[in-house]
């Protein structure tokens, strides 16, 4: 999608793809390894009773989660060039829970000609179903030419 | 800081290093959580093994992951912001090291906030991914009563 970057005007907004945080994701990410003898481990991100005592109504996502989606999508956006030059700056301002969709999204700020290639900057969010923001920031990356 | 509550280290502090080794299966775990099934993540390319997805190495660089973090009873952390510099792609079957590093602590608004420095580097000697981490430390369910003894 390089050639979007390069070609689209400041403003214009990226979508990544919308997924449905479900419990099996979560004990994918935050359970520890499939093969660890005591699969899944219990913490606030995978099992009720860790959260309550954390003083937590229900399960909580770990934002690595959904930060995962916008790094992914970074990558889909910036190809190998990410790996090597992709610089991030983010918040997370509210949790997500079991069963919330969440889309990663990017608006293009600057792009800049450098003699190394280009310096391209993004507004970066993720925001659920809603359409509440659960991560906001700044992306910025230098697509080699 | 040995016996040290992770609230108490001050900057210039380092957690204990981890190392792990990031293997197809573990890669394709972390593939699932996120439902990225890229080709660069799952094939070699150019004589090279698959890439590791960011989210794995996102997933072992908070402090947490750390042998020597513990979390002082009754107390509660949580993630405040994050500034990640990508610096090289780290590939599937490689061991990586983790380091961490704290660089500032400070109180506000009835919290304790603790800045650190996380550095994920693979066997070779290169650096991965470098992030500057921000969280906060508070009780859970009371005010705070755990102090770090200065203030900013």
């Amino acid at each position: 999608m390089n050639a979007a970057l390069l070609q689209s005007e400041p403003g214009h907004i990226f979508e990544g793809r919308a997924r449905c945080l479900t419990l099996a994701r979560a004990l994918a990410l935050s359970g520890g390894p499939f093969d660890a003898p005591a699969w899944p481990e219990k913490n606030l991100h995978t099992d009720l009773k860790a959260a309550n005592d954390a003083g937590i109504a229900a399960i909580v996502v770990s934002g690595t989660q959904w930060e995962g989606y916008l790094v992914g999508f970074l990558v889909d956006l910036f190809g190998m060039s990410w790996f090597r030059h992709g610089e991030l700056d983010i918040k997370i301002p509210r949790s997500v829970k079991i069963g919330e969709t969440v889309q990663p999204k990017a608006r293009l700020e600057t792009r800049e000609v450098q003699p190394d290639g280009t310096w391209i900057t993004l507004s970066v969010w993720c925001e659920n179903q809603d359409g509440a923001q659960v991560l906001v920031g700044t992306a910025a990356c230098m697509l080699i030419a | 800081m040995d016996g040290k509550f992770a609230h108490e280290l001050r900057a210039g502090d380092q957690y204990e290093s981890l190392e792990f080794v990031v293997t197809p299966d573990l890669n394709q775990q972390f593939l699932y959580s996120v439902e990225d099934f890229n080709p660069l993540y799952l094939e070699g390319r150019d004589g090279k093994p698959p890439l590791v997805h960011p989210v794995l190495l996102m997933h072992m660089s908070p402090r947490t992951r750390s042998p020597s973090y513990r979390q002082a009873p009754g107390m509660g952390s949580a993630f405040a912001r994050d500034k990640s510099r990508y610096l090289n792609p780290g590939y599937v079957g490689s061991r990586f090291h983790v380091t961490w590093t704290v660089t500032d602590t400070y109180e506000q608004r009835g919290k304790i906030y603790q800045d650190y420095v996380a550095l994920v580097r693979a066997e070779n000697g290169v650096d991965i991914l470098r992030r500057e981490l921000a969280s906060t430390f508070f009780m859970l369910g009371k005010v705070k009563t755990y102090g770090l003894g200065a203030s900013k």
